[in-house]
């Protein structure tokens, strides 16, 4: 029993419940309960930004109603604050406001747009009306009647409103119909040739109704989706309106791109104690970096203490910043960074800081003799190659042989379709296969020679690039 | 005894489902795509049907596909979200919607995927099997 117990445990790993008890064991909000009760020792400072604060640590101790309370008390003092003076306030209460509006809301009005049969629209807004519009126009449809009228080539798609896949399908269903039914007049049921022409036109009938059920199925899916995220918007469109004054104000400021960039530069301004404060600036170092904010980057390395980090973090700003600064062009502080994390680092990580090394190494040769190799290497570059849209002869062009004779073989199976439907005495469906199978792979030759190109191209830029590389190695 | 053992057998192979399940419900909506059939997971060889479409799917993309340029206008491209539908819903309905999707797959049925979300890398219409 034991050893049952202990071969299904080393196939499966503990059971998951234990980790996620541990995790919420851990991640109790006790900063939280602190920071609730230093900010309730000031209640009465009824400055909107205090306020929000109060109501964020209400919030994060999970006591919506409180959080509730105050901002509703906020409303009335939200439209004196300038956002763009003082857009913390405005983040403050953006954040404030979130999960409240989102716990606490009723949405038993819209059940009728779920429900009934109709629905006197007047009462939603424009952008509620239009996406039930939307989804009321498959709601109606029934998945059944649609998979029935698709046994007519075409027809569930139109009754759907797919007007263009209707023709496009029963085109192909057709083709296929007549190829059958010519192969089965030419030799019977009991061939080969007959049952598998029947097959193949058989398994694209069935999927011409399957594909119509399901299809239908998902669009009512996806737009049910849209029309419930429209409600979600409309009913909270205090918070989007927030969400907006966010955008405005910290585009005008120019310090805004991703809402994490808004976050962890508030987490920096509420953090209570040093390690969570560098912590957090190390957070909003990094968003500034991913968003490509190099000047807020430096102010904010210049403020971290990275004394008070924690082991992890600054294993990553070891490893983070000697490349920030190369990408700065701040040879001297990458240097000093590379050295200072060579100090106290893994043989793992040394690659990196040697990849650094080296890359300054190019740019101290790239003034002297790396000039005259790059120069040397930039005219054997190869000049534009030859275009054409016919997929086998741009493969002559790029000199690929092989790739030349495959594609040409392949490219000549429409008139082989045509010439051995004519030696089996089924002109037609030898003249609606080539067709169908010329439509497939003619339709695409322009877009394939371009992408042969641009990938013969890419090519060839790395083997230059890897070429200079060389030229830096003794 | 033996009932024990009988009973500690099917949690065990109830577990392995379950597992097997969420593996396959977070491979198509959270990890990468994947282009190769070796890299979805083991084939199955208790269904050998199932097997042989994969690997002709695979010989088509090795071949005809890869020679004639990625031109399909969805994506996961029709070959794979076959492959990727096979492996979901088994072979008769994989199939059945893989050739459904070879008769959506045309320029005049594209424009009516028009509100339909575009993979960013590629700007084709992003189609796939997991959502059927």
């Amino acid at each position: 029993m034991i050893l049952l117990w202990s071969i299904n445990l080393a196939l499966l790993g503990p059971p998951d419940s234990l980790n996620v008890k541990m995790l919420e064991h851990l991640n109790r909000p006790h900063d939280e309960y602190l920071r609730l009760r230093f900010t309730e020792h000031f209640q009465n400072d009824t400055s909107a930004e205090w306020q929000a604060e109060r109501a964020i640590s209400f919030y994060n101790v999970a006591d919506y109603k409180s959080a509730a309370q105050i901002l509703e008390t906020l409303d009335s003092t939200e439209r004196a604050i300038n956002p763009v003076e003082n857009y913390r306030v405005a983040s403050n209460l953006a954040l404030a406001n979130i999960e409240v509006l989102q716990t606490n809301k009723d949405y038993s009005h819209y059940s009728a747009l779920f429900t009934n049969k109709t629905v006197d629209l007047s009462t939603y807004s424009d952008k509620v009306q239009l996406r039930y519009q939307k989804y009321a126009s498959v709601k109606r449809k029934s998945v059944l009647l649609a998979g029935l009228l698709s046994t007519i080539p075409g027809l569930g798609k139109v009754y759907c409103g797919y007007h263009r896949q209707a023709r496009s399908s029963a085109i192909v269903q057709v083709f296929f119909g007549i190829i059958a039914t010519e192969s089965l007049y030419r030799y019977g049921l009991q061939s080969a040739l007959g049952q598998s022409a029947l097959s193949i036109s058989g398994m694209w009938w069935l999927s011409g109704i399957y594909g119509t059920m399901q299809s239908l199925k998902k669009e009512r899916r996806d737009r049910k989706a849209a029309l419930i995220k429209a409600i979600w918007e409309e009913e909270n469109r205090k918070l989007m309106k927030l969400k907006r004054i966010d955008h405005k104000v910290l585009s005008e400021t120019k310090s805004w791109q991703t809402d994490s960039l808004l976050l962890s530069r508030l987490s920096v301004m509420l953090s209570s104690t040093d390690s969570m404060k560098a912590e957090a600036e190390w957070r909003y170092f990094r968003y500034c970096v991913q968003d490509g904010l190099n000047a807020q980057a430096i102010e904010s390395i210049k403020r971290l203490n990275y004394s008070t980090l924690s082991a992890k973090s600054k294993r990553e700003l070891h490893t983070t910043l000697p490349i920030f600064w190369y990408n700065q062009e701040n040879y001297t502080e990458a240097l000093k960074w590379r050295n200072d994390a060579l100090a106290d680092t893994s043989d793992r990580l040394k690659s990196v800081y040697n990849e650094i090394h080296l890359r300054r190494k190019e740019y101290h040769l790239i003034s002297s003799e790396f000039k005259s190799c790059i120069s040397a290497l930039e005219e054997t570059a190869p000049s534009e190659t030859k275009r054409t849209n016919i997929l086998p002869l741009q493969h002559v062009f790029l000199k690929k042989q092989g790739k030349a004779i495959t594609t040409g073989l392949i490219y000549l199976s429409p008139p082989m379709m045509l010439g051995i439907g004519i030696a089996g005495q089924m002109p037609i469906s030898g003249a609606l296969l080539g067709l169908y199978t010329a439509y497939r792979i003619y339709g695409s030759s322009a877009e394939a020679s371009n992408l042969a190109v641009e990938e013969y191209e890419k090519l060839k830029q790395q083997e230059i690039l890897n070429k200079k590389l060389d030229c830096l190695n003794p | 005894m033996r009932l024990w053992l009988l009973i500690l057998l099917c949690v065990h192979a109830v577990h392995l489902t379950a597992q097997q399940q969420m593996q396959n419900q977070t491979f198509g909506k959270f990890e990468n795509p994947k282009n190769s059939i070796w890299e979805m997971g083991d084939l199955r060889l208790s269904a050998p049907l199932e097997t042989s479409a994969l690997l002709l799917l695979e010989a088509y993309k090795k071949t005809a596909s890869g020679n004639l340029g990625n031109s399909c206008r969805f994506s996961p491209e029709c070959s794979r979200f076959m492959a990727e539908s096979i492996r979901f819903n088994g072979i008769w309905t994989g199939l059945l919607l893989g050739c459904d999707r070879l008769l959506r797959c045309n320029h005049e049925a594209e424009l009516e995927h028009s509100e339909h979300l575009r993979d960013n890398k590629t700007g084709k219409i992003y189609d796939p099997a997991v959502e059927y």
